[in-house]
């Protein structure tokens, strides 16, 4: 649950970072059949989350209050 | 030396070209009065006075944001060079200030030397500006066209969240307030990138970006800074210690967000490129898998087995024959010795007409006549039988 939390937690740019690792390592090819699934399955959740947070994206503009 | 000669015109005159056109004199900034301006295929040619004096310009190809007029104060920046063919010195122009900016243009050159020579404009301090920033801090005027446009381009390419600093851009006090706001959004965890940003202006409306306060404040700022500062062709002190200078507040905003579009492009290209790789990779392991199946082993499993049979049979009958070749040695050797052993019996020399006595009180060997007595019995064994004798006498030799 925690792991969850985290995850929902991360950064656009974190996201886009680690799905780009995950492209580079799986095309590699080096990785067990196993791990290669499992980083496949990682990818397919940093994409979701990618596309999600683009779609979200609003522009939202505030002011600063502390005195300048 | 010079006087023992008489020179041509073009010789004294490259003589004199020599003696001008020094390192001294070039890049140098003159203040005057500009007059006698004129244009002529794209060149300007004009004088440059004060009270005392005038000097000859030219300025070659210009690209300023004005067009110099008679009557304009200005600051000139060239080298002096002597126009041999007409015989008199010109300032060759390559910028022109505007204005009577004389001391603050002063102020801002010096300060400009003492931020290069402390390093403040070295591009090993230049940040890299985050790819998809989520909020940007602007330090702005509220009120200003900058944050309009800013808000504008962002909208459009990538929405994020702006959070505006509202300072004064110029007047007394505004340099401060600029410096505040950066270390004040410095001090927030919710920040990536700054953009300082004022719309076009003169050049002492632009002041407050040519001082030192905000020059350290960008420099000292932990958050990437991206500056865009009056007109494109207007340079600060902080565009030179900014990590990037953009050349109006639209711009910018360009630098600090991606394109949405392309972005979610990107990420399309990264899951097909993953979906083929974990594809060839599963590909991969199906084809391994069924070359591991055509091998023997599995085709023909038996075929191992009958192999190891063979090989066995082979062992075994080896190892028979070697035994019966063993047995066959050891009966030869055995009948060898039982020859030879029978040749060595006693009973052989019977045969030939030998006998052996014992004597019978204690079947001793009888081979001496110490061995016994007259009246003694003596078996006598010859080669079909025996006989008990009894002795008559006897005799030593």
């Amino acid at each position: 649950m925690q792991n969850g939390e985290q995850k929902e937690e991360i950064k656009f740019e974190e996201a886009l970072k680690k799905l780009e690792e995950i492209v580079d390592v799986i095309e590699r090819g080096e990785l067990s059949l196993e791990e290669t699934i499992e980083k496949f399955e990682e990818g397919i959740r940093l994409c979701k989350i990618c596309k999600r947070k683009l779609e979200e994206a609003e522009m939202k503009i505030e002011e600063l209050k502390d005195e300048i | 030396m010079l006087k023992r000669k008489i020179f041509t015109v073009s010789e004294i005159s490259s003589h004199i070209k020599e003696i001008i056109e020094k390192e001294e004199l070039t890049n140098i900034w003159i203040e005057g009065e500009i007059s006698n301006f004129r244009q002529a295929i794209g060149h300007y040619y004009f004088d440059l006075k004060d009270e005392r004096a005038v000097i000859k310009c030219v300025m070659f190809s210009p690209s300023l944001p004005f067009t110099p007029k008679n009557g304009m104060k200005v600051i000139v920046k060239g080298d002096i060079r002597v126009y041999e063919r007409k015989g008199y010195y010109q300032i060759y122009v390559k910028d022109i200030k505007v204005g009577g900016v004389g001391e603050l243009f002063i102020r801002f050159l010096e300060l400009k030397e003492k931020l290069e020579k402390e390093g403040l404009f070295d591009e090993k301090h230049k940040k890299s500006l985050p790819k998809i920033p989520s909020t940007i801090g602007v330090v702005t005027s509220p009120n200003g066209a900058a944050i309009r446009d800013i808000q504008n381009v962002i909208s459009r390419r990538f929405p994020v969240r702006i959070l505006l600093a509202p300072v004064r851009v110029q007047g007394e006090g505004a340099a401060e307030e600029v410096a505040r706001a950066i270390k004040i959004l410095n001090m927030r965890n919710d920040v990536d990138l700054i953009i300082v940003a004022r719309g076009g202006g003169s050049w002492e409306d632009l002041w407050a970006f040519n001082e030192e306060k905000v020059a350290r404040a960008i420099f000292e700022s932990k958050l990437p800074i991206i500056t865009a500062i009056g007109h494109e062709t207007d340079y600060t002190i902080a565009d030179f210690v900014a990590d990037r200078r953009a050349p109006t507040p639209s711009a910018a905003a360009e630098l600090a967000v991606p394109e949405r579009e392309k972005i979610e492009e990107g990420i399309e290209e990264l899951a097909r490129r993953m979906e083929a790789a974990m594809r060839r990779r599963i590909d991969e392991g199906v084809a391994r898998m069924e070359r591991l199946l055509k091998r023997k082993t599995f085709m023909y499993p038996f075929e191992l087995i009958y192999d190891k049979i063979a090989e066995y049979e082979k062992v075994a009958e080896r190892l028979v024959k070697a035994g019966e070749e063993r047995v066959k040695r050891l009966r030869q050797h055995l009948a060898m010795l039982e020859r030879s052993i029978e040749a060595m019996s006693p009973y052989k020399v019977l045969e030939r007409g030998y006998s052996i006595c014992f004597r019978v009180k204690d079947n001793k060997i009888f081979s001496s006549v110490d061995d016994a007595d007259v009246g003694d019995e003596i078996r006598v064994v010859v080669k079909d039988g025996e006989a008990i004798c009894r002795m008559e006498s006897k005799k030593k030799k």
